[in-house]
């Protein structure tokens, strides 16, 4: 079993990139893609996937958002692809950016997944499709067996679904077939008629779950949670990334803390024996 | 054999390293991981009698000289305030590791209302914080310019807690020894000098305006550590009373030139940033090789500083 280890060193200083809307995907009623060009051409970033980047708007927000792609073109330019889900005033107005438009970055913070063996079962959940995409990649670019679940309220909100198809087309890797799209939505409109978690279940009582080296997951706790117990069940190795609010992300503040660990700094992956002690530490 | 433990107002810390107030002190969990990785004393997050959601993002950012943060005092307020260190005190008495609460308030009323919350959950130490710099426009002027103010302040916790009281003071205060002499006056046992410098203000030349949502925020990390100690150095030859030197320590000698200005016990803040917790076994280690490297068993050059000649040529 091979394990690809994936760990990013911080910088010194973390001040803001500058970069510009370069290309602007609609994801359905859900949000939108956006692909960003770092406007000074500066070195690219060096992003595991998993990892977030916070993003301002200044005299808006900041906010963080996970990484849907990173390419660098023969220029060493690099294009930084995020998704955001349209839920308030702020992602409203990231949503409403044009090609040209310009946006602040700074990071990439936290640790990513660590790719466990080569055949691999994604969940992904509502926007927490969006931390999944990367890993995807990088696997199927190793040419690893890939199951990935997009769960949503309803066809219209699923985001990214072309995005992981083209990975088993002709996409970035070109003719790899072993990437198989599983859909869900809550109002059965598209794939199976039920929610992620529900979605997750079907996948995690299949033959296949048994099957898979590990599994990893993103979306609303309440699926991480019955993702992790059975993963537990099935002896399987898995990953989660947790979603709780922000302030820093620099590991200073304390702010998204959950039990003793921080959200930014120590994760927002972590393996399900450790979420689960942290879990079971906030309940105390 | 090294000995690092210290007597700070009647506690006895096993190093004299203090994790500051306002870094990871949001939970109990966080309190404790600090512990476990070696601080000698944990300090809370500050809390006031009502909960405050605090600024928005952006509120800290990583610059060359250290940190910059508006983060706006978020807190739960002191009643569930007290429940979590509750949990904390029962978890850190597992390791001897003392706890510190820090409270504030808007007016000298509003520390003794909170303190009243806290009590009940029986820190080792209650830090009084009358120096916060990212709430004067909602307060006004930080009590750590005002003797006055800041007596009134200690003298009404004192009435309603028995324990050590400490009192954290601004490195921003041009008359800091006589706020100070305030503070002990009307009944602190000591003092944690300092606070954040500043404000001060970032300003993105690419977006032409500042980078923090409040616009300012407190200054710390390296920028501070000369300022810092200074400030301590200055009240040590004026207050008999022990010291916690905090600001932008972030390595063993920087520890060093604290306890050598006065200082009892180090504060450590901006120091986590990048290396976590960690940075409580680094800095203790470091210290300890430095000791060694000057002959020292223990903490008793504290103050050398102040001597003349400082300390025998050899």
């Amino acid at each position: 079993m091979t394990m690809v280890e994936m760990r990013s060193v911080r910088p010194m200083v973390e001040t803001h990139r500058v970069y510009r809307v370069d290309r602007r995907i609609p994801e359905g009623n859900a949000g939108v893609t956006l692909d960003l060009v770092d406007e000074r051409a500066g070195p690219p970033m060096g992003i595991q996937p998993g990892q977030f980047v916070m993003v301002w708007l200044p005299r808006i927000e900041e906010r963080p958002f996970s990484v849907v792609d990173v390419d660098v073109d023969g220029d060493g330019r690099h294009t930084l692809t995020l998704t955001i889900a349209a839920i308030g005033p702020f992602t409203e107005a990231l949503c409403a950016l044009r090609p040209g438009d310009r946006l602040w970055i700074r990071g990439p913070y936290g640790s990513g997944y660590t790719l466990i063996g080569e055949r691999h079962l994604l969940i992904g959940g509502g926007s927490g499709t969006a931390s999944l995409y990367l890993l995807a990649r990088s696997a199927a670019e190793l040419g690893h067996t890939l199951t990935v679940v997009l769960g949503a309220r309803s066809a219209s909100q699923l985001m990214l679904v072309e995005r992981f198809r083209a990975l088993s087309g002709d996409g970035p890797v070109a003719g790899h077939p072993q990437v198989a799209v599983e859909l869900a939505t809550d109002d059965g409109s598209a794939g199976f008629y039920g929610t992620a978690l529900g979605a997750a279940q079907a996948v995690v009582d299949s033959p296949t779950f048994g099957s898979c080296d590990s599994v990893y997951a993103c979306g609303p706790e309440v699926m991480l949670r019955a993702v992790c117990a059975a993963a537990a069940e099935h002896g399987v190795p898995c990953q989660v990334s947790l979603e709780r609010a922000m302030k820093c992300g620099l590991g200073v503040c304390g702010a998204c803390h959950c039990g003793d660990r921080l959200i930014c700094y120590d994760g927002p992956v972590f393996a399900c024996d450790v979420v689960t002690a942290l879990w079971e530490q906030e309940a105390d | 054999m090294i000995d690092l433990a210290v007597e700070l107002c009647g506690v006895r810390l096993r190093n004299p390293l203090v994790l500051a107030s306002g870094i990871w002190g949001s939970n109990a969990g966080m309190l404790v991981r600090a512990a476990r990785d070696g601080a000698g004393a944990v300090t809370a997050k500050s809390c006031s009698l009502d909960a405050r959601i605090g600024h928005p993002n952006p509120t800290v950012l990583a610059w060359e000289g250290g940190l910059i943060n508006a983060v706006g005092l978020s807190n739960p307020g002191a009643a569930a305030q007290a429940e979590m260190l509750m949990q904390a005190k029962r978890e850190l008495s597992e390791f001897g590791v003392a706890l510190i609460a820090s409270v504030f308030g808007d007016t000298p009323e509003g520390f003794a209302a909170a303190v009243q919350h806290i009590v009940a959950a029986e820190p080792d130490l209650i830090e009084l914080n009358v120096s916060c710099p990212n709430v004067e426009s909602e307060f006004g002027r930080p009590f750590a310019f005002d003797p006055d103010a800041t007596a009134e302040a200690t003298r009404g916790v004192r009435q309603i807690w028995g324990g050590p009281l400490l009192v954290k003071l601004s490195p921003n205060a041009p008359n800091l020894v006589d706020v100070a002499r305030a503070a002990v006056d009307t009944g602190a046992d000591g003092l944690t000098a300092v606070n954040t410098l500043g404000p001060g203000m970032i300003i993105d030349v690419h977006a032409g305006c500042p980078v923090l949502s409040n616009r300012v925020g407190g200054v710390s990390g390296q920028a501070l550590l000369p300022i810092a100690v200074r400030c301590v150095y200055e009240l040590a030859a004026a207050v008999d009373v022990p010291i916690i030197g905090t600001g932008g320590v972030s390595r063993g000698s920087d520890a060093m030139q604290m306890i050598m200005a006065g200082a009892t016990a180090v504060g450590l803040g901006s120091a986590l940033y990048r290396e976590g917790s960690t940075v409580f076994g680094r800095i203790a280690d470091e210290l300890v090789a430095l000791m060694e490297m000057e002959g020292y068993a223990d903490l008793s050059f504290r103050g050398c500083a102040h001597r003349m000649p400082c300390r025998e040529s050899r």
